[in-house]
């Protein structure tokens, strides 16, 4: 009995509660903090180049086989990043290669929306994750 | 003739008015409860659902069995007797109580009968398992009825509402009210007010549920749940009677309208009851007894003053 009162009143004030479902594309509300969406090349701040060096543990530990890694050797050495490529169309954004990256040269961003029409287009590219715009955590 | 007729389309407006208005509280309100926006297809708060709805199940094909028709029927016949305000009754009886709780247990009976033509035997075997319990439930109903008719001394619901005009019934039988209403709550319980819980569907509601035959079985419901209110309106909170200034007809649809969405807010309170020696126990062991309690207190306060004056 005290149970079935203290549900009415749950009930009760339920109703002017705000609700928690929204109507998508007119409401929006703010991306919950820690949310993956599609990973983001960091850039070295000094020299502006990207901090990874291509070293290929992402690809290694991607479960869904969708990260391809190309480095190159320049002149003095050094090794470095030549291509990124990440297909969208199988990534489970599951973060194992933030988790293993060695020069932390990756994160998350918050851009989620990724519907497309051509699957040719979530094939993304080495200049397309480099893209600082979308790591801010903006409505959606 | 003509009198008549006018108040027959006024009884149906009123009634189609007010199903809209009610189909549409239950989804916004349930969905409230639940933290929930509700059904929004149309504009202006989805006020345009329960319209959706009646169209969406109407394009369905379906068969439609003889007990449709006899429940539709009913469904109105059970407005012929009842009085919605003191001028807005068909016919005018002075046993009108005992032709309105004769048509409402019929019309369960129908309703019963109607699942009979499903071809799963669990909808008919669930159903027929409900419409039992719900017959039980009866009883206390009765017996609190049978209280206010010693009262009151008449069956005439109207004499009933008129008999109220210094104090409401419920001062005089506060058991027989807990009783009546715990009861008329677990009956439209079982009948079904949300929506995954219809009577003849039940869990089932994928499997049945569409056309023409839904439409009426759900209208049947309602005007189960309609008359429910208004009899308990007027056997214990005064019916009709104006309070001060305001109108008697206001009176008693603020008085409606409070009991529905107390009925809606404890029908997601409690939950879906699957459990049904539960409601046989609740129906056995608390409401008969008590009501049967308050019937012989009211039977003995009866005897005491009316036969012997001792009161």
């Amino acid at each position: 009995m005290l149970g079935i009162l203290k549900n009415f009143f749950i009930v009760l004030g339920n109703i002017f509660r705000r609700p928690r479902t929204i109507v998508y594309p007119r409401d929006k509300i703010i991306i919950p903090d820690g949310s993956r969406g599609v990973i983001h090349l960091k850039l070295d701040l000094d020299s502006l180049e990207v901090i990874c060096n291509g070293c290929g543990v992402c690809n290694i530990i991607c479960p869904q086989n969708c990260i391809d890694v190309k480095k190159r050797t320049e002149n003095n050495g050094r090794e470095v990043l030549d291509e990124f490529r990440l297909d969208l169309s199988k990534c489970i954004f599951c973060g194992n290669c933030i988790e293993f990256c060695k020069m932390n040269a990756i994160d998350m961003s918050y851009k989620y929306q990724l519907a497309e029409f051509n699957r040719k287009n979530l094939r993304l590219e080495k200049i397309e994750l480099i893209k600082p715009s979308s790591t801010i955590r903006d409505f959606w | 003739m003509l009198f008549v007729l006018k108040k027959m389309f006024y009884i149906l407006a009123l009634i189609l008015v007010n199903l809209y208005i009610c189909e549409y509280i239950n989804n916004k309100l349930t969905a409230r409860m639940e933290l929930r926006r509700g059904y929004r297809i149309t504009r202006v708060r989805g006020a345009g659902f329960p319209l959706v709805r009646f169209f969406r199940y109407l394009s369905r094909d379906y068969k439609i069995n003889i007990w449709i028709f006899f429940i539709f029927l009913l469904s109105f016949l059970i407005w012929s007797a009842v009085p919605i305000t003191a001028n807005l009754v068909l016919i005018e009886m002075d046993y009108s109580l005992l032709v309105a709780v004769t048509f409402y247990i019929v019309l369960i009976i129908m309703l019963f009968f109607n699942s009979s033509r499903s071809s799963y035997s669990a909808i008919v075997s669930e159903t027929g398992k409900k419409v039992l319990i719900l017959l039980s439930f009866l009883l206390p109903v009765l017996f609190s009825i049978v209280s206010i008719v010693l009262i009151s001394k008449t069956l005439s619901l109207k004499e009933i509402v008129n008999s109220q005009y210094q104090y409401w019934y419920i001062i005089l039988q506060p058991l027989g009210f807990i009783t009546f209403f715990i009861s008329m709550f677990l009956q439209l319980k079982l009948l079904g007010l949300s929506r995954r819980s219809y009577l003849s569907t039940g869990i089932n509601i994928g499997k049945e549920g569409a056309g023409l035959g839904k439409i009426i079985e759900r209208f049947a419901v309602y005007m189960i749940v309609f008359f429910l209110i208004i009899i308990l309106n007027i056997l214990y909170l005064g019916g009709w009677n104006s309070i001060y200034f305001v109108r008697g007809e206001i009176i008693i649809a603020i008085k409606f309208y409070f009991i529905f969405v107390l009925l809606l807010l404890l029908d997601k309170a409690v939950g879906r009851i699957d459990n049904y020696k539960l409601l046989i126990r609740i129906n056995w062991k608390f409401l008969i007894p008590v009501s049967l309690f308050n019937f012989i207190i009211t039977l003995g306060f009866f005897i005491a003053r009316n036969i012997y004056d001792l009161i």
